[in-house]
């Protein structure tokens, strides 16, 4: 009855974990799917729609790259494009990026489309072997060599003044007049004020560019479509403006060189946006440092970024994580407002997180954000890796290794690495638990921009690499006791290491960058309009387990780290039971030599927590022996497991009744003969209870020989986790498993317990006729 | 057979058994009394070195067992022990207990062991329970099994450390047949009880423990009955004896007579002789003594003796108040009552005494 009890017990145990972890998601779910009227939620919604163009601009065509079938609709200028989306009759108008800021801000109930429709350089147009082609090019390149065009881009664009005053031109024209033609509709660009003149942005920059040349510009009003006959025609010098630079235009005409770097954007209303406010959040990074300064803010422990995060922000609340996988995972349960990691992780991160985006902005001021490597003090090699690293920024090495680990469609190619295999090992220490920096792929390979850059370090010094994966916090203590003879994991300079290692020179620049979470709307907005949204329950289930478990077989992983777990915990077992045997004979000794250092020795295994233990032993006690951690790990809990296990003898030994050794003594049994056949029998009986608790408290105890580098079935699921980036699956498994197994143990000890109960003997004598 | 030389047990300074020198033969019946605490069990238990003595020399057959070449655990498996708390191995069957033994130590077939076992179960009455467990007996079963244990070592002597006080008296009788059954076939035993009848039934030899050692050693015909040493005879004649104080005319009589029923029932008697005894006393408290001392009083100390020779009960009244005139303070009804039941009514020093 029992077992079916235990069985019912399980199940439920497992449906109640997937319901709470599903619960989470189904409330996203829940609340974006109501569609009143069509809403656009991304750029592939407006299928089927109309949209509206400038006449003669050319983003038509671009656009239709990107979505196929929409009706296009000509407007004469900006102004009619708007009141045709105001009316409903487009759905959208399409213009540069800052022309639709503009308007926006002057039509409340229109916005900017959230996802821009593409990017763009645009350039100004010259006639066919105009002669002032090279010079404006020339003047261009000054004025964003000294910053002119940052201020002039400030005070058009970025700066939401509604009435801009154009300064007047300095130069008085002594090397001619130049008429520049441009359709004076897209404000803030080139547009008319309340006066007739035509001003805006690009008028800022040609001015600029006309009082260096010495020229005296004069502005004529050409719409769009006259574009190629205005310049054909000689009647103005060059057109100027948001112009793309298209193939079909450099047939007629010249380009100079890229005076604006924007995009497309959609106008749309703000009532047919799918959430109007999720437009705003996405964008709302301009005041991040305002934001950050009194915010949670969340970061991997040891990184240079945490002083970074302390010195720019000291009011802000620093959370620590041990690595930025647990920093990201409360960054969605609201644990933290904002994470800051490194731009060579941060990537991944939003991307395999939807609910989470990306504010590229280097919000952490004097701080160094490159990456060292370290080895430790006196290390002879120093001066030869440094060599090879400042060689591998020079050549190019560096942009290659980062091109395989970094950016949106990185290779991840480990068959180009070169490899001496007949070379000495050279042990290195790193942290496999970030991608792409650091980590394990499926074939259980290390990978990611550190695991290359010591390759290939190793390589040009006749070398192979022996890597040593363990926690981030393990690796200087490992590197100071010699366990390796390099560290490269993504650390940052600080004085405090600097004291205990040598770094090396940097090797990888890091930067800085924010993520955060996207508003509990945008989430479902985006949630209802994806591919995801059409996915059952069952389908998410089905789909994280594979990411889980399948992918890359990673269910080997899971198998090893539960072998390695198994044997760790049965050899500590035995030998730590024989050990507190031998600890309780202490215990139990009249002579004070024995008692003595067997108290002590209790006391203190007791008092010490196993993992400060495993890692004293590791790192201090073994230092120099070339020994394996799994050893030192069964070592460590064979001393932890005997002092607990010697006073549960002790105990148990007492607690047989005195009256019995008496009589046994008085038979004529000698010392030996009544602690086999008296005191054993019953003190075994009464200490298995607590002893097989102790047994299921050492298999769970061993999820922490992570720390010295021994990948266990914890260890296996955090890996998982580092690189599927979901929580749920992987934690809730490794319970699963680790239940299961102490169960399967529990279910022997007790099929023992009754074994040796002695009333379930059967009452017969062996080898006795009974008559 | 056994020859013990000025043995001396100290537990620190304070000395328990002091100089104790005697001889053990064989076919000797032992019992072993006197007062609490006077170091009986000490005594005995020295003998298989359950407690370690601190001098002295103890020679089971010749052998000196404190010497330090001697092979304890070979002399003491020619003394069995039986203990007061019984001591059964709990985790074996009744028929294992008795086995184990025999077959660790003596070498003996499993099937030898068995047969003699179920022999000394049959012996002890207790054959259908061969197959139990320690803790599916009463307790006067256990004690049965533990005598049967012991034998099953062919012990030369048994040693018994007060076998039935922990038994109630319905178990007492059963144990105490078995122990006779030994004695009547010959075995030495040395044995510490309380109960003085069976030790007077039983033995042969009777040590009295006094002042740290054997105080006085007898028959059981000298000891009870004719104590020669002082503090022997207050020993036998406090077993003899109840006393107790009359405080108050309001004292307890129901206490009182619960008190004497029990004194009077450790010496066998009947219902009907304890009655009687009961109504005289009361007869005298309340309508000689009381009468006599009128509104005043004074302590009456009141003591009941019991001699076994001449089969005679005497009660004791002493007090301050009391004289001649107690005598003629009853009326008819009461002198009549006591009259038919005592045999004589005496005054004189302040003291009533009434035989019966």
């Amino acid at each position: 009855m029992g077992k079916r009890l235990s069985v019912v017990l399980l199940v439920l145990l497992t449906c109640v974990s997937m319901l709470t972890g599903c619960m989470n998601k189904q409330a996203a779910e829940n609340n974006g799917s109501e569609k009143t009227g069509k809403k656009f939620a991304s750029l592939n919604d407006f299928s089927g729609e109309v949209i509206g163009f400038e006449k003669g601009a050319s983003l038509d065509m671009t656009m239709r790259e990107i979505i196929a079938d929409y009706e296009t609709k000509w407007m004469n200028d900006l102004s009619s494009g708007i009141e045709e989306v105001k009316s409903g009759k487009a759905a959208a108008f399409v213009t540069d990026l800052p022309v639709a800021l503009n308007a926006v801000s002057m039509n409340p109930e229109l916005a900017v489309f959230p996802q821009l429709a593409f990017e763009e350089d645009y350039a100004w147009c010259f006639p066919k072997n105009s002669s002032y082609l090279d010079d404006f090019n020339k003047a261009l390149a000054q004025l964003k060599a000294d910053g002119t065009l940052d201020e002039i881009n400030s005070y058009w664009i970025e700066s939401k003044n509604a009435d801009k005053q154009l300064e007047p031109q300095k130069s008085s024209g002594e090397n001619g007049k130049i008429i520049i033609g441009g359709s004076a509709s897209m404000e803030p660009m080139v547009y008319m004020n309340g006066d007739g003149e035509i001003i805006g942005r690009e008028v800022a920059v040609c001015n600029a560019i006309c009082d260096i040349l010495g020229l005296k510009a004069e502005y004529v009003n050409v719409p769009w479509d006259a574009l190629a006959e205005s310049i054909d025609s000689g009647k103005i010098d060059l057109f100027f403006g948001t112009v793309s630079v298209t193939e079909e235009r450099k047939q007629i005409m010249d380009f100079c060189d890229t005076t604006y770097s924007g995009g497309a954007a959609l106008i749309v209303r703000k009532d047919r946006i799918a959430d109007s406010t999720a437009a705003a959040s996405v964008y709302d990074d301009s005041d991040i440092e305002e934001k950050l300064a009194h915010a949670k803010i969340g970061s991997a422990t040891g990184t240079l970024l945490i002083d970074g995060i302390r010195e720019n922000y000291p009011e802000a609340e620093i959370v620590e994580f041990n690595d930025f996988g647990n920093a990201v995972e409360a960054l969605k349960s609201n644990k933290v407002d904002y994470v800051i990691t490194s731009r060579s992780m941060v990537y991944n991160y939003a991307r395999n997180n939807k609910e989470l985006y990306v504010i590229d902005q280097n919000v952490l001021h004097d701080t160094d954000t490159w990456a060292y490597a370290a080895v430790r003090k006196g290390y002879d090699k120093l001066s030869e890796i440094n060599e090879i690293i400042n060689r591998f920024r020079d050549d190019g090495t560096s942009e290659i290794i980062e091109s395989n680990w970094l950016g949106e469609n990185a290779p991840y190619d480990l068959s180009g690495i070169p490899v001496n295999k007949d070379a000495p090992k050279w042990k290195v220490g790193i942290s496999a638990d970030s991608e792409p920096t650091c980590f394990l792929n499926g074939e259980g390979e290390y990978c990611g921009v550190d695991c290359e850059t010591a390759m290939r370090i190793a390589y040009e010094m006749g070398m192979q690499v022996e890597f040593v994966n363990m926690d981030f916090s393990a690796l200087l203590p490992a590197l100071q006791s010699g366990k390796v003879d390099f560290v490269i994991a993504d650390m940052g300079y600080t004085e405090e290491r600097a004291k205990v290692i040598d770094f090396t020179a940097p090797y990888l620049d890091d930067g800085n960058i924010v993520l955060a979470k996207k508003s509990e709307e945008a989430v479902a907005a985006e949630a209802a309009s994806s591919v995801e949204a059409s996915e059952g329950f069952i389908d998410k289930l089905k789909a994280s387990f594979t990411r889980t478990f399948i992918a890359e077989n990673r269910w080997k992983l899971v198998l090893n780290g539960l072998g390695v777990t198994i044997v760790i915990s049965l050899c500590a077992f035995v030998i730590g039971s024989l050990w507190g045997g031998v600890i309780c004979a202490g215990l139990r000794s009249n002579q004070k030599i024995a008692a003595v250092p067997a108290r002590i020795y209790v006391r203190l295994l007791q008092g010490t927590p196993i993992v400060v233990l495993l890692m004293i032993l590791y790192y201090i006690v073994f230092k120099s022996f070339d020994i394996s951690a799994v050893i030192v790990a069964i070592i460590g809990f064979s001393l932890n497991l005997g002092a607990y296990t010697s006073e549960i003898f002790r105990t148990a030994i007492d607690s047989v009744d005195k009256g019995q050794i008496e009589a046994a003594s008085a038979i004529g049994f000698s010392k030996f003969k009544v602690f086999t056949k008296i005191i054993f029998p019953q003190a075994a009986r009464n200490a298995l209870p607590v002893y097989k608790g102790e047994f299921i408290s050492l298999v769970k105890s061993t999820s922490i020989v992570g720390y010295i580098a021994i990948q266990d079935l914890t260890k296996a699921s955090d890996i998982i986790r580092s690189r599927t980036y979901e929580a749920f699956f992987p934690l809730i498994t490794t319970a699963i498993i680790y239940f299961v197994v102490t169960y399967i143990f529990i279910v022997l000890l007790n099929i023992l317990e009754k074994k040796i109960d002695p009333k379930r003997r059967k009452r017969t004598l062996k080898g006795v006729d009974i008559k | 057979m056994i020859k013990i030389e000025n043995l001396c047990k100290k537990y620190g300074d304070f000395s328990v058994l002091e100089n104790i020198n005697t001889e053990i033969h064989k076919g000797d019946v032992v019992s072993i009394i006197g007062p609490s605490g006077c170091g009986k069990s000490t005594f005995i238990r020295c003998l298989n070195l359950l407690e370690q003595p601190t001098s002295g020399k103890i020679f089971i057959d010749g052998e000196d067992i404190l010497d330090k070449n001697a092979d304890v655990c070979k002399l003491r498996q020619k003394m069995g022990m039986v203990f007061q708390s019984f001591n059964l191995f709990s985790h074996l069957m009744i028929i294992e207990n008795i086995m184990l033994g025999p077959v660790d130590l003596l070498k003996k077939s499993r099937q030898e062991a068995y047969d003699e076992g179920m022999e000394l179960l049959e012996m002890v009455g207790l054959a259908n329970k061969a197959f139990a467990y320690p803790d599916e007996l009463s307790g006067g079963q256990k004690q049965r099994v533990a005598i049967a244990r012991t034998l099953a070592m062919h012990p030369d002597i048994v040693l018994f450390d007060e076998p039935t006080s922990a038994l109630d008296p319905t178990m007492v009788s059963e144990v105490l047949a078995v122990i006779r059954k030994l004695a009547a076939k010959g075995m030495t035993m040395m044995i510490v009880t309380h109960e003085m009848n069976f030790a007077k039934n039983v033995s042969n030899r009777i040590f009295f423990m006094n002042d740290k050692g054997i105080y006085e050693d007898g028959t059981p015909q000298q000891i009870f009955e004719n104590p020669k040493k002082p503090k022997t005879k207050e020993f036998i004649y406090k077993i003899r004896t109840f006393n107790f104080t009359i405080e108050d005319k309001k004292f307890d009589l129901y206490a009182f007579n619960s008190e004497i029923e029990n004194f009077l029932k450790n010496q066998l008697f009947d219902e009907k002789r304890i009655n009687k005894v009961l109504l005289v006393c009361e007869e005298m408290i309340y309508n000689y003594i009381f009468k006599s001392f009128g509104d005043s009083f004074s302590p009456v100390e009141f003591t009941l003796r019991y001699s076994q020779q001449k089969d005679e009960t005497t009660l004791l009244y002493k007090s301050e108040l009391i004289n001649k005139s107690v005598l003629s303070a009853a009326e008819d009804i009461s002198r009549s009552i006591v009259d038919k039941s005592v045999s004589s009514v005496e005054c004189d020093d302040n003291t009533l005494t009434v035989t019966i």
